[in-house]
């Protein structure tokens, strides 16, 4: 299993990683800091989880997310952002995202999202 | 100049969102975050922040750090988060303290690159959350800038350049307690004139909606 990991704080990647790892020992994790190498990055990878943060540097989330829902209209994208706007989530939902997570981002909701990538899986 | 009504409206909303704001610190450094009421200013020119506000940011006098954002679309400004340097820090090692970054480098004195990522990503949470409570409130978009954090050293005189003419601020200014650890701070939001008359609109419906 392929997981992609887009955010531009180190921090934050470092640590999704290293949780997820942990809880799916089985997953192979990229990482990209940008929307631009976060978009090359799944295009190259085809990942089958892709962990997508929404304001970066080059292209936001939202673009990211649309250009992989032309290529892949079935891949599942879920959306980390601290942006509480209801508009924000509408917007993503309608570009096909698949789960929609608050940051900041904890060790509680990324054990949860393993649950649920292993459910899906 | 706000009314009496409007003021408490102004400020019970902020209250609110300043609860959300130390809802997500506490989930960020893992610990209970306590709360003291924040005070609320909208303040429509440096006169009027001479008059009423600037002699309590004293504590801003110094070394601080800033994190900010620009917003836009319907509802535009800047936002602006500020801590003196050393409570900036505290925050960053309470956030890094937690074993959910274990694997990341430590400093004891001063900013490190890492140290300035945490601060980025604690200034676009909480100014996030204060910004998307406004959003939400004027039923409006809001699109945002990238954060940035910078280390300034501020003058009493300089103060006063946070205000701005043709601006109306909102300033909120905040004290979280973690643990031990008193860390106060301040948000500046610049709004511009519209987007001012448009909260100032919201409030008087909310006020109109509470007392008829």
């Amino acid at each position: 299993m392929k997981i992609l990991v887009v955010d531009d704080s180190l921090v934050y990647r470092t640590a999704i990683v290293r949780l997820l790892k942990e809880n799916l020992p089985e997953a192979t994790c990229f990482t990209a800091g940008d929307g631009i190498e976060g978009l090359a990055t799944y295009l190259r990878e085809r990942p089958n989880y892709t962990l997508l943060d929404l304001l970066m540097p080059g292209m936001t989330g939202q673009e990211v997310l649309k250009k992989i829902k032309e290529t892949d209209p079935e891949a599942k994208v879920i959306i980390l952002t601290a942006d509480i706007q209801k508009f924000t989530e509408n917007e993503v939902r309608d570009l096909g995202a698949w789960f929609f997570v608050h940051k900041p981002i904890t060790r509680e909701k990324v054990i949860a999202l393993a649950e649920i990538i292993k459910g899906a899986s | 100049m706000l009314t009496p009504l409007q003021q408490d409206a102004l400020k019970e909303f902020m209250n609110v969102s300043i609860g959300q704001a130390g809802h997500v610190l506490s989930e960020m450094v893992n610990q209970k975050v306590h709360l003291e009421v924040p005070e609320v200013y909208l303040l429509q020119n440096q006169t009027e922040a001479d008059q009423r506000y600037l002699k309590k940011i004293q504590f801003l006098t110094g070394h601080v750090v800033s994190s900010s954002l620009r917003f836009g679309v319907v509802c535009s400004g800047q936002a602006r988060l500020l801590f003196p340097v050393t409570k900036g820090k505290q925050l960053v090692d309470l956030l890094l303290g937690d074993d959910l970054f274990l694997e990341i480098e430590k400093m004891d004195d001063g900013f490190s690159e890492t140290d300035t990522d945490a601060m980025k990503e604690i200034g676009n949470v909480l100014l996030n959350v204060i910004i998307g409570c406004l959003g939400n409130l004027l039923e409006t978009p809001i699109e945002y800038s990238l954060p940035e954090v910078e280390f300034l050293y501020l003058t009493e005189k300089q103060h006063r350049s946070m205000f701005c003419d043709g601006y109306y601020t909102l300033v909120i200014h905040n004290t979280f307690l973690v643990g031990e650890n008193r860390i106060e701070g301040a948000i500046f939001v610049m709004l511009c004139m519209d987007s001012a008359v448009q909260l100032l609109h919201k409030i008087d419906e909310m006020l109109v909606d509470l007392y008829g």
